[in-house]
Parts: structure tokens; sequence; C-alpha cells
């Protein structure tokens, strides 16, 4: 247009960043009426408790995808960085601060093996995180022997990260929640933030601004490793030990978290926002359907989260094609 | 002249609050060519559109043979004998030409209760119709390893198998090569006494003048006027398209040489080989070619875009060997895409983002966002870019002004080479004026500047010299003063001796 505006976007393209809001709004009411405990308090922690882990992974996963990857790794690394913070714990008898590095840094280094596989050496997402799930599994059979890990005399004071309060938060919920404003703050404010989104929109346009748009990729699966690392730690903090089919499926988890948020697939695009909004559906729908068990099976869960999944990425679809 | 064959009355298009289209009449008769001019966003690709069923119209009728018909959807479209040959091919490079011609029609033959496609057949089929309309094309050869203008060809060729009446040609020259050109014109006088109503979309106004036998102009989703050829003079079609009179800006002097910055020598790349190239600060070198000749690719290898497979680069009498953009951009080595939706603007971005990301303001360690937002403002004011503001989307844009958005991120971050391809391609007269004058402004600075571009004119418009590639090969560099159009083109054309500079 040589002067005249863009189109304006349509009413479903202009709705399209409150439909999230306002379908776990509906659910909330939903659930609030049909039995008052939904809308307590005490409810609204356990929630919050409760998607803890899966909420940390979701974190992660929003990186890859926002520059127009995923990875299907997360769970195993989890899973492989959970058994390796417990041995350092347990057999290894390290002190809380060594094991917790020790798992992050493992978990790190197996999110940068994702990363050069899918930048440097150029492979698929999907292939590369599909094919490093499976080998990093089989490295948690191998390390663990494919025995639970327990945790060691210190062990106790470790699952005070799942079970220790403060206030009516769990230590957990409140590693998701700051994790939440890191995100933000990382997207909003570092540099990487908006190389991570020209990524997602156009790699080549970010490549030819000189824009190392390797280290980018990279340290996206970086972050997304790392973040199923810390995730792996609550998750052997909750169990009191490591099991080595923990975190089986976890990453799909944290794809739809994603996905329900509004992160569309194919990058350049979602927040914070969209990760905590989706991670707390995904949460309601889980919690709602508990409490309504004696009303509807809990057998249906499944089917009700395949339908809210499929609902979100209809919305953004047709606000696609009406654009 | 015959009643008209395709007639649009009052047709109408409102996206939400903008209205796109106001009312358009347009009639095309048979053995006719409609040139259709305007200025980007004047509403040609969304009349088009509608024409070819993409968009539903708000208002207007489409009339076929004098009977109002409903088009909406690309079948309804197709099945009443409307092709239309967007700048973007539809076809499936994958696949023969001969399955591209025939997709969705593919001869069957069966096999007890199985249907399968019958390759012989489709083949044959496809022969004969290649033949019956002259175009020396392999119908077997996979549509990847056709060049630019072979595929046009097929692109006609498919819509006139489906009986096309009426056939859109939308800047059909954009990414021709000046012999494709005449090629393409032959075949559209062709198709005029074949009675086909053509409907003829271009930025050039020599093509408009050389092609249509009536030409409308558009602006603002108005017809300004249909004139018959010879009745208006390209001062007046320029006047109704822009509203306003043009000022072509002449270049200010003729740049004196500086040193030379960068040079390559027996540059070998992706399809171009032992070029020998220098850029002087302060001047402009204008590289030109047909379709595929390696000016483009000179281009992407010297910004660091794709391998050097041979050769010297040297920038400032130094050797350099970049392996990534990065490099390049290091060593103050900048390139603007001429692919502007592939590699210029990253979508779902705002203006400001795709304005600033490629030189962020930093404090410490954190984006400055108010410093990179007034940046934005700044270059949306210097670059004449014409938007809502620094937060709509890029993608938004109109094609000229996505483009000063491209140009703009590079021009301003400051660099001793500059290399533009095609910095104007898809652009309206306007912009194309305004990005001239920005790529002047950069040589006067001081910047070593080389220009890729398939217009012949631009090259003489912007080169202080002027080289021609033909088939990966340098054959020819020329100051603007020992050269012209005719000198150029037999160069292109490999009429003329060719003697790399």
């Amino acid at each position: 247009m040589t002067s005249s505006p863009a189109p304006a976007p349509s009413a479903v393209v202009r709705l399209r960043p409150y439909t999230g809001v306002l379908a776990l709004a509906l659910l909330c009411t939903l659930f609030g009426v049909s039995r008052p405990t939904f809308a307590s308090p005490e409810n609204f922690f356990n929630v919050l408790n409760a998607v803890a882990i899966v909420g940390i992974l979701a974190i992660g996963q929003c990186f890859p995808l926002i520059g127009g990857g995923f990875d299907l790794s997360q769970g195993a690394v989890a899973c492989f960085t959970g058994s390796v913070t417990a041995s350092l714990m347990g057999a290894g008898g390290q002190p809380i601060p060594v094991a917790v590095c020790g798992g992050i840094a493992a978990g790190m280094t197996l999110g940068w093996i994702n990363g050069l596989l899918v930048s440097r050496v150029g492979m698929n997402p999907f292939v590369a995180t599909l094919g490093t799930q499976i080998a990093y599994f089989g490295a948690t059979n191998v390390f663990t022997n494919n025995q639970p890990l327990s945790l060691g005399p210190t062990g106790e004071q470790f699952r005070q990260l799942s079970f220790g309060t403060f206030g009516q938060f769990s230590y957990a919920s409140l590693l998701f929640l700051g994790l939440i404003a890191a995100l933000f703050f990382t997207l909003r404010l570092l540099p990487f933030g908006q190389y991570l989104y020209t990524l997602g929109g156009s790699e080549e346009a970010t490549r030819l601004a000189g824009i190392d748009t390797i280290r980018v990729k990279t340290a996206s699966y970086v972050m997304s490793s790392g973040l199923a690392a810390v995730a792996g730690m609550v998750m052997i903090a909750r169990a009191g030990q490591a099991s080595p089919v923990a975190g089986t499926g976890a990453e799909l988890e944290s794809l739809a978290s994603c996905i329900i948020g509004g992160i569309a697939l194919g990058g350049g695009a979602g927040g914070a926002w969209h990760v905590l909004l989706g991670v707390l559906t995904l949460g309601v729908i889980d919690n709602g359907l508990q409490m309504v068990g004696d009303v509807i099976s809990p057998n249906w869960r499944l089917v009700i989260r395949g339908v809210i999944i499929l609902l979100a990425v209809a919305v953004d679809a047709r606000a696609r094609l009406k654009r | 002249m015959s009643a008209p064959l395709l007639e649009l009355r009052g047709i109408r298009k409102r996206f939400h609050s903008t209205t796109v289209l106001d009312g358009v009449d347009l009639e095309v008769r048979a053995g006719e060519v409609h040139a259709l001019v305007g200025a980007n966003g004047a509403g040609k690709s969304t009349l088009i559109k509608i024409l070819a069923g993409a968009y539903e119209r708000d208002g207007g009728e489409i009339l076929l043979y004098g009977d109002v018909r409903r088009i909406q959807t690309p079948r309804d479209a197709l099945n009443l004998g409307i092709g239309v040959i967007y700048q973007e091919f539809q076809l499936v490079p994958e696949l023969s030409v001969a399955e591209n011609l025939l997709l969705g029609q593919e001869p069957l033959k069966r096999f007890g209760p199985v249907r399968l496609v019958d390759r012989r057949a489709l083949l044959k089929t496809a022969r004969e119709h290649l033949d019956r309309l002259g175009f020396s094309l392999d119908a077997a050869r996979p549509v990847r390893t056709l060049g630019t203008g072979e595929r046009q060809l097929v692109e006609i060729a498919r819509a006139l198998y489906r009986n096309a009446r009426v056939l859109v040609l939308d800047e059909p020259t954009a990414a021709l090569s000046s012999h494709e050109v005449e090629r393409l014109f032959s075949l559209i006088d062709d198709l005029r006494q074949r009675g086909l109503a053509l409907i003829y979309i271009s930025h050039h106004l020599e093509e408009v003048f050389h092609v249509g036998d009536r030409i409308s102009a558009l602006r603002d989703g108005r017809k300004v006027a249909t004139w018959s050829r010879g009745a208006v003079t390209e001062h007046e079609l320029i006047r109704a398209m822009v509203g306003r009179d043009v000022v072509e800006l002449d270049r200010p002097t003729a740049a004196a040489a500086g040193d030379v910055q960068l040079r390559a020598e027996g540059l070998c790349g992706p399809g171009f080989g032992g070029v020998d190239l220098s850029l002087y600060r302060g001047q402009i070198t204008a590289l030109t070619g047909a379709a595929g000749a390696g000016h483009t690719e000179v281009c992407r290898v010297l910004a660091g875009s794709l391998p050097r497979q041979g050769g010297r680069i040297s920038l400032g009498g130094r050797e350099v060997r970049w392996r990534s953009p990065r490099d390049a951009v290091r060593a103050g080595v900048l390139m603007a895409p001429g692919d502007r939706k592939g590699m210029g603007i990253v979508p779902g971005r705002s203006v400001a983002v795709n304005l600033t990301f490629a030189d962020l303001r930093t404090r410490g360690p954190l984006v400055d966002s108010p410093a990179n937002r007034r940046e934005a403002v700044a270059r949306i004011e210097r670059y004449s870019i014409r938007c809502l503001g620094p937060d709509q989307e890029a993608q938004s844009l109109s094609g000229g002004n996505q483009q000063k958005v491209v140009v703009g991120r590079v021009a301003a971050r400051g660099a001793s080479v500059y290399l533009f391809d095609e910095p104007t391609r898809g652009v309206d007269v306007g912009a194309r004026e305004e990005i001239y004058a920005l790529i002047h402004r950069l040589a006067a600075e001081g910047a070593a500047i080389c220009v890729s571009t398939p217009d012949l004119q631009e090259a003489l418009r912007l080169g202080d010299r002027i080289g021609v590639m033909r088939g990966g090969r340098l054959v020819a560099l020329a100051d603007r003063a020992d050269t012209d159009e005719t000198a150029l083109l037999s160069h292109l054309l490999g009429a003329a001796p060719g003697k790399p500079a």
C-alpha cells in the first residue's frame, strides 16, 4: 500500500491472543460451579504444585519452539540428569549444590549435542531429537543398570524441593514461577531472545544480518535440556529416588502445554505468558477432572486434553487463514 | 472490435476497515491485451485474486461473454477458463513438465479395481500440447531443472491446457532475461491472435506500451482511466498512477572512483566462475545479466551467503575467507537480499524489529528497547517507510515498503561495502526512486557498492560501471559513459564478442 494502511486484523485474529485466557476462565468457571472446593485457595496452590514439573519443561521447550524447532528429547534428558544427580548425591555422597550443578551440566551437555545435530549437521529437529531421546534413555539404562537410584542421606533434605513450602507455595511451584519470570526477562530483554524470534521468523534473514544463527539455535536446545534437567531434579525430589523410566512422554506434555498456550509450531511467536497459560490450562483440566471424577470417569482425561489441544490449534489455524 | 469477453463491474473489496478496491470496472475483449498499471497497493493484486477466485469480492459482478458468473473458489475460475500466471509460480519443482501440465487431470488406466496414472499417455498428451503451442520444452524434464523463463512457459501451457480464455499475467517479465522477454512478447502476440483475452500487469511502462492494446491505471483501489495505446504518454500514465509528478532524481555528480575496497580474483561459486571484479570506494558497480547468468550469485558469494568455490576475495588489500554472512558483516560487507520474502523480511515481527534487529542497541547485556524504538522511528522517517507505525507487522506492508525496510536495515548500519541484489524487484515507481536515491547517498558517503539487477535501464541508471554476466562469466565491464543499452544487451545476449575486463 502506498498510502492506505494495511488491512486491520479480523475479529478472530484480534481475539486470538485472548482465546486461551477465555478458555481457561471458562474451564475454571465450569469446575468452580460444579465443585466449590475447586475454587478454594488451597486448590489453587495444589494446581500450581502439580504443574511445576511439566511447567519447567514447557519453559525449556518454548526456546526451540520459538526458534522454529522443537525438542523431543526432554523426557529422556530429565530422566538421565535425575539419575546423575541422584548418583552424585546418593552413591557419590556429594553435597546438594554439587549434585545439582552436576545434573544441570549433564543436561546442558545433552542439549548441546541436540543443538549441534540440528544447527551444524543440519538435521531436522524431529528426527534429531527423536534419535537422541532414544539414545539418552538408553544411556540412562546403561548408567543406572536399570535400577532406581536412591538419593542417599542428604535425600530427605533434597526432597524439600518438592515438599517444602514457603507460605502456601511449594518450593517447586515457586521455582516454576521464578523461571517463568526469568523466561519473560530472557525473551524480552536479552538479545538472545530477539534473535530467537527472528530466527524462527526467517532464518536466512537473520543469518544475512550477521547473527550467528548456529549459536542461537544451539543455545535454544541447551536451554531446553538445561530446564529439562531442573525438571528432572524436581521429579527425583518428588519420587524420593531416580527411576530409569521417569520422564517418559514428558516432552509431549511440555509441547502440548506450549501449543495450548498459543506458541505455534514453526516458530517466531509466543512468550512467557503463553507458556504459563498453556501449563495452567492443562493443570486445571487434570485437577478439575479429578474433582468431578464421580461424574466424569477419569478415563476421559486424555480425550478432553486432546480435544483442547486440537481446539487451540484449530483457532490458530483459522486465525491464520483469515488473514 | 468485438464485445468484451470479460467484464468486471464495480468490484469492491474491503479488508476490515480498509477499502482495497472501490468499484473497479474493467473489460477485456477477445484478442486484446489489456495492460493494468498501478503503484504497489493500488489494488492490482487484489483485483486479479478476485478474478482467480482466491479472494471473495464484497461487491460488483464478473461477466463472461455477457453472462454474470459466480467465481468464489479458484476452481470456479479455472472451470470458467480464467488462468492466472502469478509472479510466484505455482509449479511442483520435483515433478516433470508433463506432470505439472496435467496436474489433477492425469490420464488414468484401469487395473481391475485400481486406477493408475497412465504415464505414457500423460507424456504423450503433454508433448502434443506443447507441440501445438510451439513450445520447445522437454515434457519429461523435472521442473526444478528449468530456468525462470521456461517455468513461465510451463505455467502458460498449463493454463492453456485447461482451456483458458482469459489469461492474467502478473509481472511476467520480473525475473526474465531480455531474450526471454522477447520470446514472451511474441507468445503474447500469438495468444492475442488466437483470440484470448489477456490482462497484463507490469511496473515497466515500456512493456506496457509495447504489448498493451489498451491501458488502465489503478490508484488507491479505483480505476483512474483506460486509454487506447497511443492515447496516453508515459508521463501522463505515471501521473495517473502516483497522482503526482515523479521527479526523477538524477545523480548529483558522476562519482570519482576512490581506492579499491573489495577485489575478487578468479572468483568461483555456484553457477559462475572466473570472475575478476573490483569495487571502488564511492562508486557503484552494477552487475546485470539474464536470469541465472550468475550476477546474483556473485553478490551472495561476496556477502558470504553462498560458499566461495574458488578464487580470492580481498578487502582493503587483505585476503578474506568468510564462511558465513557473519564474517562478512563483521568485516563491513553488507548485503540486502533480493528475495525479500525468503531472506529479507522476518514475518510475524514488527517493522521496528525488522529495522533494528541486525544492530540491536544494548545497555550492558540487555536490549535497550526504548533506544531501539527511537532508532526504528528515525529509520522509518529516513527511509520514507509508509506504515501505520513501528509496531505494524512488516509482512503486512506493501512490497515497496517491505523492500525499503530490508534496504534500510542494511543501509543504516554503516559499512564499507554494500551489495544490493535486485533492490527494486516488484517495487513501484515512487519507491524505486527513493531506493535509488538511498544507494546514491551511500556511494557519495564513500562506500563501495555493487548492485545486481536484471534490468538494463536500472543498471545504466545506478551504475558508474556496468558489468554484464552471461552463463556464469563476466563478459563485459564498462564505464557508464562508454556503454549504452544496445551494447549491454548485445553482451547479455552473446551477440557481440565478449571481452572480459
